[in-house]
């Protein structure tokens, strides 16, 4: 029988959103010394009228009792682009004030990977994705989980190098 | 310990009470959000509220706060969405339905009963007027929606959209929510007896 595929058909160099977004997960955790990770929560939603899949980005806080912050969701299907962006709109507004976006649409439609990292790279430097982590890490602290943690905290500060590179 | 901008969802354990899940939530606007964005939303809701649950053990959660959709909607009733019945036999009786293989958790939703005029009190929690052909006035925004476990103590007759705080009153003249005065959405009252 003659193999009629295309000889590439095995290769792909798409990367999924949920990869991008687990990556980016486990670098917070490694930032915190998993005081704050980040957690990315999939789902797919086949009951209603288009299927979708979905996943949760969350800033999670195993110390306080697995206390965990929705930062934003994406949802998408087969052909994962275009994928739709659902923001807060304290971070939309934040981001448009500052014309790192353009508009205050939300949700956003997001057409290609570039499109992607550029606002995920927004997204996790904006002040309240800041303001959310070191919340959550002051309590950690407190809580004396992160007793031996206060130097590692100083210097691991969620800053820009907590970014992705687009 | 579950929480977002719009969605905060507490474990609330009561001294010698049974222990249970209240999930409060304030869904966007049909101003800002087209009916698809919002049955998704539906969707991601649900979801983060049965991870909640699995992390718990157990289903006994209510769920209440401005869905800024009616009962009848998509993403309040489909299987994948809220999937809230109308009727508490049917949650309670079916507990779950398994469409394409996936199982999904009821909710009972008791908002239904108060549509309309059959009931004391206004025909819904939110009012809207515009000059075009297809006009409900009325809808049912705030709602309370409860897993069959919780049925049973759910108080159905304590169940209220409230009309004044006892002093003051939240309706206009004309009997329509008063926005200047308290808030374009009347309040509801339930009780559990846990």
């Amino acid at each position: 029988m003659n193999d009629i595929w295309a000889e590439d058909i095995g290769i792909t160099t798409v990367k999924t959103p949920v990869a991008i977004l687990k990556e980016q997960a486990s670098l917070l955790g490694r930032k915190t010394q998993n005081l704050v990770v980040g957690e990315v929560i999939s789902s797919s939603q086949d009951a209603i009228e288009e299927p979708k899949i979905t996943q949760r980005f969350n800033i999670k806080a195993p110390a306080l009792g697995n206390y965990r912050y929705n930062l934003f969701s994406i949802s998408h299907g087969i052909d994962i682009y275009p994928l739709t962006i659902y923001l807060e709109n304290s971070i939309v507004s934040e981001l448009a004030t500052t014309n790192l976006i353009l508009g205050s649409h939300n949700p956003r439609l997001i057409r290609s990977e570039e499109e992607f990292l550029g606002i995920l790279n927004r997204i996790l430097k904006s002040k309240r994705t800041k303001q959310v982590v070191h919340a959550l890490l002051a309590q950690c602290l407190e809580s004396g989980e992160g007793e031996q943690m206060t130097d590692i905290y100083n210097e691991s500060k969620i800053d820009d190098d907590c970014v992705v590179q687009s | 310990m579950s929480e977002s901008d719009r969605l905060t969802i507490r474990h609330l354990k009561l001294p010698a009470k049974t222990d249970i899940l209240l999930a409060a939530i304030h869904f966007s606007s049909k101003l800002h959000w087209d009916d698809e964005s919002q049955a998704i939303e539906c969707t991601i809701l649900a979801d983060e509220i049965r991870q909640v649950e699995k992390e718990h053990g157990h289903e006994r959660t209510i769920l209440m706060g401005d869905l800024n959709m009616d009962p009848y909607e998509s993403g309040v009733i489909s299987a994948g969405g809220l999937h809230a019945t109308m009727s508490g036999k049917i949650a309670k009786e079916k507990k779950t339905r398994i469409v394409r293989s996936k199982q999904y958790p009821f909710f009972y939703n008791p908002m239904w009963s108060l549509f309309g005029d059959a009931t004391p009190g206004p025909a819904g929690t939110y009012y809207y007027e515009k000059a075009q052909h297809k006009v409900q006035f009325w809808h049912m925004f705030d709602q309370v929606l409860l897993r069959p476990e919780m049925i049973p103590v759910f108080k159905h007759d304590e169940l209220k959209i409230l009309e004044t705080d006892g002093s003051l009153s939240f309706l206009t003249k004309r009997g329509i929510p008063d926005k200047q005065r308290s808030s374009d959405h009347l309040p509801i009252l339930f009780g559990i007896d846990i």
